[in-house]
């Protein structure tokens, strides 16, 4: 008998639930990211907008404050779902988009170059719960730099206001997680796909760059030469813009411009992009590999 | 007059000379004060890992700048490259090839640079790829070539030109024995033809048989410099010799009766002795005048740890030992 | 006679001399195959995709019987050329030569740094300078050769609307040729611009994309900088050089153009400086692979 067949054998015990499986490969690619000191720094500047937010609306609901300035509040805009839009989201919107592009080319090209791929998946991990916990790494830390401190200054907002303010401005939590998330999950998505193609971590962050600013500039051209809904189209952006107007319930003229798109084409234009992104993910991540 | 200044003077322009060498990579040492001068012939840099022996050969290639100190290559500089490199062939450790290149490219684009022109530039590269065998796999794309080719298409790179000094990093590493053998052969031929060829290498036996000097660094400092036995005996350590004689026995139960005997051990077929003496020069005196004496028959004697591995251990794997 | 022996001979057979010719021929051999590797590598298809998708805008625009608004595209061969002049500023020059431009030449050293082959053309007995200055040649005419054949192909597509004769019309009277060769100049000129200052940060940061998106940012928003700042943009030189001036927005910073001749020798002195800003990097660069 083979030496190996008296030694060997194989782990009959039980396994661990998927689910667990997914975190496995979300801790450890969160823990790769907060290797950077680069996104450490830029992961608490971020938090800095919502800090700076929650001092403005305490000293926006302290009379005595404001009237040392001599402001009255009449003087002050309202706020509402306009407001948490201007003030909130849309530079949210940024810094998740510049979040994006600084980890999301680096989570898959790395396994692929240095041909990880065929490691992953001989384990009890398919490519489903590979992409799901690179994915989850930017769901949780976009979410921490936007809907989560959004939330906690709707509820400071509602606390301070009082009244009916919670009841009258509901859609604004709700406006925050859903573009938030919509956001982070589409743009994450197109950046794997992109670090699935390109191999180096710098020429798929180039890339994915590359990608959007074309699609929002072709967009804005495409509009000006042609007019209609081609424009907005492969426009992100302009997509985001217009179910952020929707679900804040915003006034599009102080928004500035808002492309004349239906919400529903917005929400198929997000779901066209994730969609064609997880194809390309799902033919791309293979549990081998292809020498020249 | 200091090591090094002592150096300068004594060459002649026709060796690789190094004078007070360092290298920091910020805090990191990688070499430090490296003062060496290295001939024709064949010399081999052992060391273990991380001990600076790819920083010392990527100094002297001039792929990193010293720190502190200067090199000349047969008296240029590498900050001269058009007349450095004609004479300097590099085989890096590196296993990274351009992209998208086959063999023949590979080596052909080199030569275009030097500037030879096309029929030479051909030439050159046929010769080259049959120096290493390469020639049926020239049309491959390097990428699909195993790891044991693209040391050979990669040795053919640094050949290609035919230097005068041949700096190869881990040349044998994936060869297969009769490529070994093949390449072994040619690097005698380059030191054969008065070139100076520096190997650097873990296999040390390899080093033992290809060598014709050795290099020994640890820490990033020289620790010793020149011929083996030249080396092993300024080690002031005592020397193994080995004996062979039908009266191993009777020798070795008479031997502790000589000065300088520290160790004596029978062979195991009974016929044959190790000794190990502090005076390996006085032993010998003395030796002689015992075998005359008792009259024992001595079918042969010599050193038996003039190796490299020998010098390592007691050089480096001892007194790393001992710190 | 062995090899060996013959190899030597052969070696030695052409004395090579450094001087004048000698560099000459290095430069050809580099830019050969340089310009081999920008143009038909794998990762040319990128520029390959930003000139076309101009072309593919303006083919569509020929073939298009009429825009959104129910008018036509092009309404009047003036209104034509106004539009050509808007396509050209805001997405070949602004965007696909900027990003041809970053893809081309940051490649040119960083790429090989990345590719870890960077050392092999170190090792060869070649001046730094023929080696830097035949790298930008060959970067610069894959450029020049894309962009500049995008620019070509678009002018045509324009007059296709309008009929042959229109073009050999506005051929023959100088307006067509005049315009075409000023766009072709502009081209050129932002190739070398933005190709010598991506070659220089290609070598001067590791991060690539760091460099890329700060010129994105400064480039897109020069408009609204004082004019002090201004003279710092490229676009801002090329654009005075666009044989119809461009409106930017109400937000813009209204300056005069600055004069041709500086816009052009401006142009080549950033370039001189930079390649001679990248010849002094290469020379001091130390060849240490590391993970990116």
């Amino acid at each position: 008998m083979a030496i190996f067949l008296k030694a060997y054998q194989g782990y009959s015990g039980p396994l661990s639930p998927p689910m667990s499986r997914t975190l496995v490969i979300f801790r450890y690619a969160l823990a790769d990211v907060f290797q950077s000191r680069l996104f450490v720094a830029f992961f608490f500047i971020s938090l800095l907008l919502p800090l700076f937010l929650m001092c403005a609306i305490y000293v926006y609901h302290n009379l005595e404050l404001l009237l040392q300035f001599d402001v009255t509040p009449e003087d002050l805009t309202t706020i509402n779902g306009t407001a948490f839009t201007i003030a909130m989201q849309i530079p949210q919107n940024s810094l998740l988009f510049l979040m994006v592009l600084g980890i999301g080319p680096t989570m898959i090209s790395p396994d692929l170059r240095n041909n990880a791929m065929p490691l992953y998946l001989s384990r009890p991990i398919n490519t489903a719960s590979y992409i799901s916990g690179k994915l989850l790494v930017l769901i949780f830390l976009g979410s921490l730099i936007s809907w989560v401190p959004g939330l906690l200054l709707f509820f400071l907002q509602a606390y301070l206001a009082g009244g009916g303010w919670l009841g009258d401005n509901l859609q604004i939590p709700v406006a925050s997680i859903l573009t938030s998330l919509s956001w982070i999950i589409c743009l994450s998505l197109v950046a794997f796909a992109v670090s699935a193609f390109v191999k180096l971590k710098s020429v798929a962050r180039m890339t994915f760059f590359g990608i959007i600013l074309l699609l929002s500039v072709t967009g804005a051209v495409i509009e000006d030469v042609f007019g209609g809904l081609g424009a907005y189209v492969v426009n992100l952006y302009a997509g985001l813009e217009v179910l952020m107007t929707y679900l804040y319930n915003a006034d599009s003229d102080l928004l500035g411009f808002v492309p004349q798109m239906d919400v529903g084409i917005a929400v198929l234009q997000f779901l066209t992009f994730s969609l064609l992104a997880l194809l390309v993910l799902t033919w791309r991540i293979r549990a081998f590999q292809v020498v020249a | 007059m200091n090591r090094a200044e002592a150096i300068s003077v004594e060459n002649d322009g026709g060796c690789i000379a190094l004078h007070d060498v360092s290298k920091f990579y910020g805090d990191i040492l990688g070499v430090n004060r490296i003062s060496l001068e290295i001939e024709p012939g064949i010399t081999g840099l052992v060391g273990p890992n991380g001990s600076g022996k790819s920083t010392l050969i990527n100094l002297i290639a001039g792929l990193i700048p010293t720190t502190r100190g200067s090199i000349e290559v047969r008296g240029v500089s590498p900050s001269q490259p058009d007349s450095f490199f004609r004479q300097l062939g590099y085989c890096t450790q590196y296993d990274s090839f351009p992209v998208g290149v086959n063999g023949y490219e590979f080596i052909r684009n080199t030569l275009r640079i030097h500037g030879y022109d096309k029929s030479t530039t051909e030439t050159l590269t046929e010769l080259a790829l049959q120096q290493v065998n390469l020639v049926k796999a020239a049309k491959k794309s390097v990428e699909a070539y195993s790891k044991g080719m693209r040391q050979r298409i990669k040795l053919a790179q640094a050949i290609c030109h035919q230097p005068d000094v041949l700096i190869l990093d881990e040349p044998l590493n994936g060869l297969d024995p009769m490529a070994r053998a093949q390449v072994i052969a040619l690097f005698r031929q380059f030191a054969d033809a008065g070139k100076i060829v520096v190997i650097s290498s873990q296999i040390l036996h390899e080093v033992d048989l290809i060598s014709d000097r050795v290099v020994l660094l640890n820490s990033g400092y020289l620790v010793a410099e020149g011929d083996l036995s030249h080396i092993q005996s300024e080690t002031g350590e005592p020397m193994k010799i080995f004996i062979r004689s039908r009266d191993a026995k009777d020798i070795a139960a008479r031997v502790f009766d000589l000065e300088h005997i520290v160790e004596a051990q029978l062979h195991y077929d009974g016929e044959g002795l190790f000794i190990r003496t502090s005076d390996a020069d006085a032993f010998f005196l003395a030796f002689n005048r015992k075998v005359m004496s008792e009259g024992w028959t001595i079918e042969s004697m010599g050193p038996a740890d003039e190796t490299v591995e020998a010098i390592y251990q007691h050089l480096i794997v001892e007194q790393q030992v001992a710190t | 006679m062995s090899n060996g022996q013959l190899a030597a001979d052969y070696a030695r057979a052409p004395l090579l001399i450094p001087g004048p010719s000698l560099w000459m021929r290095q430069l050809v051999a580099i830019f050969r195959i340089e310009f081999g590797k920008s143009f038909f590598s794998r990762r040319a298809f990128a520029c390959y995709v930003l000139a076309l998708l101009p072309i593919l805008i303006f083919a569509v625009a020929a073939f298009e019987e009429g825009d959104a608004r129910g008018g036509p595209v092009f309404e009047s061969i003036e209104n034509a050329r106004e539009i050509f002049g808007y396509i050209y500023s805001a997405l070949i020059l602004g965007t696909v030569v900027f990003l041809g431009s970053a893809s081309i030449f940051t490649t040119l050293f960083r790429g090989e740094i990345l590719d870890r082959s960077i050392h092999y053309y170190l090792l060869t007995p070649v001046r730094r300078e023929v080696l830097v200055t035949a790298k930008y040649l060959a970067g610069l005419s894959c450029g020049f050769v894309l962009f500049g054949l995008c620019t070509i192909i678009c002018f045509v597509l324009l007059y296709l609307p309008f009929g042959m004769g229109q073009l050999v019309s506005d051929l023959t009277s100088g307006i067509a040729t005049q315009q075409l060769g000023q766009y072709l100049g502009i081209t050129l000129l932002a190739c070398m611009g933005y190709g010598s200052v991506f070659m220089a940060t290609g070598l001067l940061f590791r991060n690539p994309l760091i460099p890329i998106v700060l010129i994105a940012g400064w480039e897109t928003t020069h408009f609204i900088l004082p004019p002090a700042l201004k003279i710092f943009s490229i676009i801002y030189h090329l654009k005075g050089l666009l044989p119809i001036p461009m409106d930017e927005g109400p937000l813009a910073v209204i300056v005069a153009p600055p004069p041709v001749w500086v816009s052009i020798f401006g142009m080549i002195g950033l370039c001189l400086l930079t390649v001679t800003a990248t010849i002094f990097l290469l020379k001091h660069l130390e060849v240490k692979y590391t993970d990116e």
